[in-house]
């Protein structure tokens, strides 16, 4: 392996742990999945569908969202939002990664 | 549109009933929806190969279908460390296994070349075998979220002494084990081969004598379990207390028994040939002469190995 794929292959792995965390975060409103896709690529993180929206599922399985399918111009979209135990859930996430994000600065400096 | 269309049923075909549909509905609408943001920063409909280009980075059908469905591997990181260790087991237990078998029939008069051919086939065709049982069990461990602690329970005070001093080369054991089944052939008459001597360029025919038949029963003990314990050895490829105490008992009986053929009157009968000229007691001496050196040097062996091997184990 190169170094360059050696760096890709690690650039995925430290993404990995953010993505639940901002998908979570962007769930307090009301998306489709593509709209979820666009919002979160408009603010810098790109996440290709084959990630998103298993991840989107898994989460509703975990009980972290709660999902309603309805039609918008003449199409079925499922609609995610974070459920009552999703928003207690991200509540900790967001402690805990503020923890992480002043330890590792400290490591970093 | 008949490309997306093709591509969201290959895409079905690849998922479980129950989440067709779902799935099929969710990805339809975010494939609608690219398209029509696309058509509306182009200002005109998608092309053949703009679709295709879409379709290409949303990945194979299947691929994208697979993410949607749980547990992606046959045995889990959690699993594979115990699954490793049993398929190297199995695998080992196999292998001797036809081993023996195969010097079962190499003593009943199969050549050698076919026996080699017949082991390497019977490892590959029973080691696949072996193989896919033991994946099948811990598949079926895994996805039944099977508990794992009794099988990683452990605590440092069991833990075995690793030294180098301790470690068995499974090549020694196994030519060992291959040996002692030979031997123990030949003085079974399983296995014989040409009992002649040349002597001063005359074939000879030479026998053991009578006095042999009473260590005859002895022998095979001492050799049955000798065998017993080098395919134990062979698979642990680590000695413990129970090998090396089981070798020093056999080595003690090696040396009774040992001691018992030194006392024996005559070792060897040699048949006089026609030459009258050669002075066949001065013969059988020096033939005698051969059998005491060689039980000499077992018995120095024996010796050395019972020293050995209580160092061992006191190591342990």
């Amino acid at each position: 392996m190169t170094d360059s794929e050696h760096y890709k292959k690690l650039k995925l792995e430290l993404r990995r742990g953010v993505i639940i965390l901002a998908v979570l975060a962007e769930l307090q409103e009301e998306h489709y999945s593509y709209s979820l896709r666009k919002t979160l690529m408009a603010k810098g993180m790109d996440i290709d569908e084959g990630t998103l929206y298993p991840l989107v599922r898994r989460l509703e399985k975990q009980g972290l969202l709660e999902s309603e399918w309805r039609e918008e111009s003449n199409r079925k979209k499922r609609f995610y939002q974070l459920s009552e135990v999703g928003k207690s859930t991200l509540k900790q996430l967001i402690e805990d990664w503020q923890q992480v994000e002043t330890t590792l600065n400290n490591i970093l400096k | 549109m008949k490309m997306i269309q093709n591509y969201l049923d290959s895409l079905e075909s690849y998922l479980p009933d129950e989440m067709k549909q779902d799935v099929r509905d969710e990805l339809e609408a975010s494939i609608m929806d690219q398209v029509e943001d696309s058509q509306e920063a182009l200002g005109r409909e998608l092309n053949t190969e703009e679709t295709e280009a879409l379709l290409l980075k949303l990945g194979h059908p299947m691929r994208v279908a697979s993410s949607y469905l749980p547990k992606q591997q046959l045995v889990g990181p959690e699993f594979f460390p115990a699954y490793k260790k049993a398929l190297e087991i199995a695998l080992t237990i196999t292998f001797v296994v036809i081993v023996l078998i195969s010097v079962f029939g190499l003593l009943s008069g199969q050549s050698i070349f076919d026996s080699f051919i017949n082991i390497i086939a019977d490892v590959v065709n029973k080691g696949i075998y072996v193989f896919a049982i033991v994946t099948i069990v811990f598949y079926v461990m895994e996805y039944c979220d099977t508990n794992l602690n009794h099988l990683y329970a452990w605590s440092p005070k069991d833990l075995k002494s690793k030294s180098k001093r301790l470690a068995l080369s499974r090549v020694e054991t196994g030519f060992e084990l291959v040996v002692t089944i030979i031997f123990m052939a030949w003085w079974n008459d399983i296995l014989t081969w040409p009992a002649e001597a040349l002597i001063e360029l005359q074939p000879v025919k030479v026998s053991l004598s009578a006095e042999w038949q009473s260590v005859f029963w002895s022998v095979n003990v001492v050799l049955g379990l000798s065998v017993a314990l080098a395919a134990y050895n062979f698979v642990m490829a680590s000695w413990s207390r129970f090998s090396l105490a089981a070798e020093i008992i056999l080595s003690v009986a090696s040396l009774v028994i040992i001691s018992q053929i030194w006392r024996f009157e005559q070792l060897l009968i040699v048949d006089p040939a026609l030459n009258e000229d050669i002075r066949w007691e001065r013969v059988a001496d020096h033939v005698d002469y051969g059998i005491y050196s060689i039980l000499a040097i077992i018995a120095v062996i024996c010796v050395f190995e019972i020293i050995s091997n209580f160092r061992k184990i006191r190591s342990i």
